[in-house]
């Protein structure tokens, strides 16, 4: 009988590449949606990992690549969008002393 | 000074999304933590898949905890201008924040995956000052997390191309103490880790010594945030985590103890 492929890792692809997309695709709010897709894609792929690890199921190489594009996906956003203008006490504080 | 600051904070924007300075010290510190917390401990040898999976789960603990928390800090200024909610996720993180949702991340896969809680806690605590070291030098360079103003020897004078610290006035580099104080509770704690087996005590040790500094270095800071009682957010969960880490550091040695005296491991029960 033929091993049937792991859902959750067909789903972990699939988010990552969606978020990658989002992430250079899409201008406003690409980023926190990209977040959103990048964050269950990588819960998925890492669940789907170890499901695969663990019965022998197909679908090991889609779980990894859905794990990297998440990971690639997540970092950048974090790093590229959420802290476009660093860390605590920058922008928004500046505005909010200057009144 | 001023010119090596100038030099160092970069800019390269790539389609809708920017690398700069920060960018740069901030991924180093991860990967540098991850890669410690990954490859430092023997006794975690065989479980090398799952603590790198478990710094991701950290990660986006990370995330959504270090965004929530830098949201609460300045939530009073959100309110009375609500305008500012469309530039949310521009601002900034919080490390204290970061912290709470990592450890929740983390505690999540532990529990999911049956991982060593207190090694993989201990591994943690070792990897985090390095990586905290690093990624202050970034806010070093873009200039946020900045000190109060100062005459003393140490003062630094931030280039007027600077956007957010104060240029043209010496202030504290609040940022370069504590990514210092980072750098030498990272060799305190390897130097226990290799005198000690008992579990637990290197968090214990690292919330007591981070939530020292923090509590000092605090009052070198410039940045406003909401007050409780006398003492900013960061002050009090410094106080909390010392409390908690002279809690767990005794505990965990008296249970070191008992254990010597009954012959019995009861570390991972």
């Amino acid at each position: 009988m033929e091993n049937k492929t792991n859902t959750k890792a067909i789903a972990s692809l699939v988010l990552g590449i969606l978020s990658l997309v989002f992430l250079f695709v899409i201008k406003e709010f690409g980023g926190l949606i990209g977040i959103v897709m990048a964050i269950i894609g990588l819960v998925l792929g890492i669940q789907a990992k170890k499901e695969v690890d663990a019965s022998g199921e197909e679908g090991k190489g889609m779980a990894i690549a859905g794990l990297v594009c998440s990971i690639i996906a997540l970092a950048l956003c974090v790093l590229g969008v959420l802290c476009i203008l660093i860390c605590a006490g920058s922008l928004i504080g500046s505005m909010a002393v200057l009144g | 000074m001023t010119r090596f600051l100038e030099l160092m904070n970069f800019d390269v924007a790539f389609s809708n999304f920017h690398i700069n300075s920060y960018f740069v010290f901030v991924s180093t510190g991860l990967i540098v933590g991850c890669l410690i917390l990954v490859y430092r401990s023997k006794e975690l040898k065989k479980y090398r898949q799952d603590l790198f999976f478990c710094f991701l789960y950290a990660f986006i603990g990370i995330i959504i905890g270090a965004k929530l928390f830098y949201i609460l800090t300045i939530l009073k200024y959100l309110i009375l201008n609500p305008s500012l909610w469309l530039h949310i996720l521009e601002g900034g993180l919080s490390f204290y924040g970061g912290v709470i949702g990592g450890l929740i991340g983390a505690l999540i896969y532990i529990r999911q995956y049956d991982i060593p809680m207190w090694s993989f806690l201990d591994s943690a605590a070792v990897a985090i000052p390095i990586g905290h070291a690093i990624g202050r030098l970034g806010c070093l360079v873009q200039g946020c997390c900045h000190g109060i103003k100062t005459d003393c020897i140490f003062g630094i004078i931030y280039p007027q191309s600077n956007a957010i610290a104060p240029s043209s006035i010496m202030i504290h580099p609040v940022q370069l103490y504590e990514s210092c104080a980072n750098l030498i509770i990272f060799f305190v704690l390897l130097f226990v880790s290799h005198r000690t087996k008992t579990k637990g005590l290197l968090l214990g040790l690292y919330m007591v010594l981070y939530g020292i500094v923090r509590f000092a270095l605090e009052y070198l800071r410039a940045d406003f945030t909401v007050k409780i009682f006398i003492f900013s957010i960061p002050q009090f969960i410094s106080i909390l985590m010392i409390i908690f880490g002279v809690v767990l550091v005794y505990g965990k040695y008296n249970q070191r103890i008992e254990t010597l005296i009954s012959g019995k491991n009861k570390d991972d029960e």
